[in-house]
């Protein structure tokens, strides 16, 4: 009987395994528009695709990525100097950067801080004056506190 | 210290237990307790309330000090801080980075809320061979009611220490030897007020586990001078400001080392002070193995205490009035907790690499307190403090720069009046209003200050023995 058992337990981890999971990768697209962009992406060991649009006088983006596959898409438009670096660790990695200089429009952005959770991770925005820094951040590489005055 | 409400529930009574505290000598006030104790009654000569304790040999007395009061805060937004260790290629501890924003308390101050801050003490006291042996308890309960946010009023605790009601029962518990004390006492830091004001000005008056010794000499060359000097060690974990991400106090080995300088004359208290604050962070440490780092912070006060009788500066036209002024400041490097402001700051910033950062900020107070009849006072005070926290210049990829510098900066002024209705049984109001400004700047690039202001109220009843 336990034997029996023993088997009916190895035809079903077969069964799962010939099973072909269907494939799922996370996508987002990001945009700054402020005068200095700054653009942090680290989504952590899942499949992720994302855009990151940056227009600006200084676009900065740093992308991690180590899921099974990861893409990557960086388009910069900058008056002055665009900068981007992108680390990938996967199966399949696939990095594309546009970057275009002497644009001289500089959208801006409303002042504040936005915080949420998406399905990827930690995704928030701070923008004030000139500065927006954006990061979408996995759960294993989200560090946030919260301080001030009590009321 | 960082769980410290900001308005009027924070350690509202200068009660007269903490007073009858603060006045005697190795907490450094150079005014003399009184002494004499060689009187028709053994215990006469201690004040009012003493009474013998069997045939110990040693004096008691039992206070109380209760406060009712009720207060409207009308700051619909304030400055919230955001820490966060931004991913990095290159440090696994991630770059430290801090934002400001303009943060809704809408819901939590909506409403009027009420509170209460009740204290009874006991003090025992004796001569002996080796000086005068005192011992002291005042133990503490305040608190009040708040809007969490989601529409539900709950009770806070104002006096908790690093979280624990417990701790802030015993407000103060020391015995006293001579001029050796042992206990939770009020740290040698702190200068004798915040401020004549109930509300706190931004100037720290912290009850700490320490032992300390005072040396003083009353009447210096025959005058009715005094002065004192005083050295503390003293539990550094109330001063942690740590949010445990930008930075994180891990096990720390040494407490405090305090100082404190006094000179006193009938009419005035002169008091300097400084102190070592232990910084082992373990920010790094904790999210990514990158190494711990240890320093130390430091923190300088002086402040002055000057009281007049108006008639001696105007003649008789200004009556029986009198009044008193006080003036104090404070910096530190690392040690913010010292600064007696609320929590805008950290002590410090571990970079990437483990490396400390230390914030560095000041905090002033100026007051005047003006006693219109024996019964009636009004007060006004006007605070200040800066702070500037900052990293290091980190990378967030090679070639990819990345550091803040923030500041902070803020004042507050605060008016009040209180009448003693009969002995031992005051009313009071108090009216303030804050304001504060934060800047910044990210990498070389500045972003917008941000400032907010809002006025608060209140008004209390005070029943003490």
């Amino acid at each position: 009987m336990l034997r029996m058992l023993v088997l009916a337990g190895l035809a079903v981890g077969v069964s799962g395994a010939a099973r072909a999971e269907p494939l799922q990768i996370l996508s987002a697209t990001l945009t700054q528009t402020n005068v200095h962009n700054y653009a942090l992406i680290a989504p952590g060991a899942v499949s992720t695709e994302i855009t990151v649009n940056q227009s600006g006088a200084d676009n900065n983006t740093v992308v991690d990525q180590s899921g099974g596959i990861n893409v990557a898409e960086v388009n910069q438009r900058a008056k002055r100097d665009n900068n981007s670096a992108i680390t990938q660790d996967g199966a399949i990695n696939i990095a594309a950067v546009t970057q275009q200089y002497n644009f001289g429009a500089i959208l801006g952005a409303t002042p504040g801080y936005t915080a949420q959770q998406t399905n990827i991770g930690f995704l928030s925005e701070f923008n004030s004056g000139g500065v927006s820094i954006l990061a979408l951040t996995g759960p294993g590489n989200t560090l946030i506190s919260s301080f001030g005055r009590t009321h | 210290m960082r769980g410290a409400k900001a308005l009027f529930g924070a350690i509202c009574a200068m009660a007269p237990a903490a007073a009858f505290a603060a006045d005697m000598p190795a907490s450094g006030a150079p005014p003399a307790a009184a002494k004499d104790q060689s009187k028709a009654s053994e215990c006469a000569g201690y004040g009012a309330g003493f009474f013998k304790l069997g045939d110990t040999g040693f004096c008691g007395r039992v206070g109380y000090d209760v406060m009712g009061f009720a207060a409207k805060d009308f700051a619909s937004h304030d400055i919230g801080l955001v820490g966060q260790r931004l991913p990095s290629t290159v440090y696994a501890a991630g770059v430290p980075i801090l934002y400001y924003y303009n943060k809704s308390f809408e819901a939590q101050t909506r409403d009027p809320y009420v509170g209460v801050d009740a204290q009874v003490n006991f003090v025992a006291m004796r001569q002996t061979d080796y000086g005068e042996l005192i011992g002291y308890v005042n133990l503490r309960a305040a608190g009040q009611m708040e809007n969490t946010g989601d529409g539900d009023l709950t009770y806070v605790s104002n006096n908790a220490v690093n979280g624990s009601v417990l701790q802030g029962l015993v407000d103060q518990a020391w015995v006293r030897l001579g001029g050796l004390e042992v206990g939770v006492q009020p740290s040698m830091f702190g200068f004798a007020r915040w401020g004549y004001s109930i509300t706190p000005g931004y100037s720290s008056l912290v009850n700490t586990p320490a032992v300390s010794y005072t040396y003083r000499i009353d009447n210096v060359a025959g005058s009715n001078n005094s002065v004192s000097a005083s050295i503390a060690l003293e539990d550094g974990s109330r001063r942690d400001m740590d949010d445990g991400v930008l930075s994180y106090y891990g096990a720390t080995y040494r407490p405090d080392v305090v100082a404190q300088a006094r000179f006193g004359s009938p009419n005035m208290l002169l008091h300097v002070g400084g102190a070592l604050h232990e910084i082992h962070d373990v920010a790094a440490w904790n999210c990514c193995y990158s190494p711990d780092h240890t320093l130390w912070g430091a923190a300088a006060t002086a402040g002055g205490e000057y009281r007049v009788k108006w008639s001696d500066v105007f003649g008789p036209a200004a009556g029986e009035t009198y009044g008193r002024f006080l003036l104090q400041g404070a910096v530190a490097r690392g040690a913010i907790g010292y600064l007696g402001i609320p929590f805008f700051a950290t002590d410090y910033v571990a970079d990437g690499d483990g490396d400390i950062h230390e914030t560095t900020g000041y905090s002033a107070v100026a007051s005047y307190e003006h006693l219109w009849t024996p019964t009636v006072k009004s007060s006004i005070t006007y605070s200040i403090f800066r702070t500037s926290e900052a990293s290091n210049t980190e990378l967030l990829a090679p070639n990819e720069p990345m550091w803040f510098d923030v500041k902070v900066h803020g004042s507050l002024l605060q008016g009040g009046i209180e009448d003693m209705i009969q002995p031992g049984l005051t009313i009071g109001a108090e009216a303030g209003y804050t304001w504060t400004t934060a800047t910044g700047n990210y990498a070389g690039a500045s972003s917008a200050p941000l400032s907010v202001g809002f006025p608060n109220v209140a008004a209390y009843v005070r029943k003490f023995f």
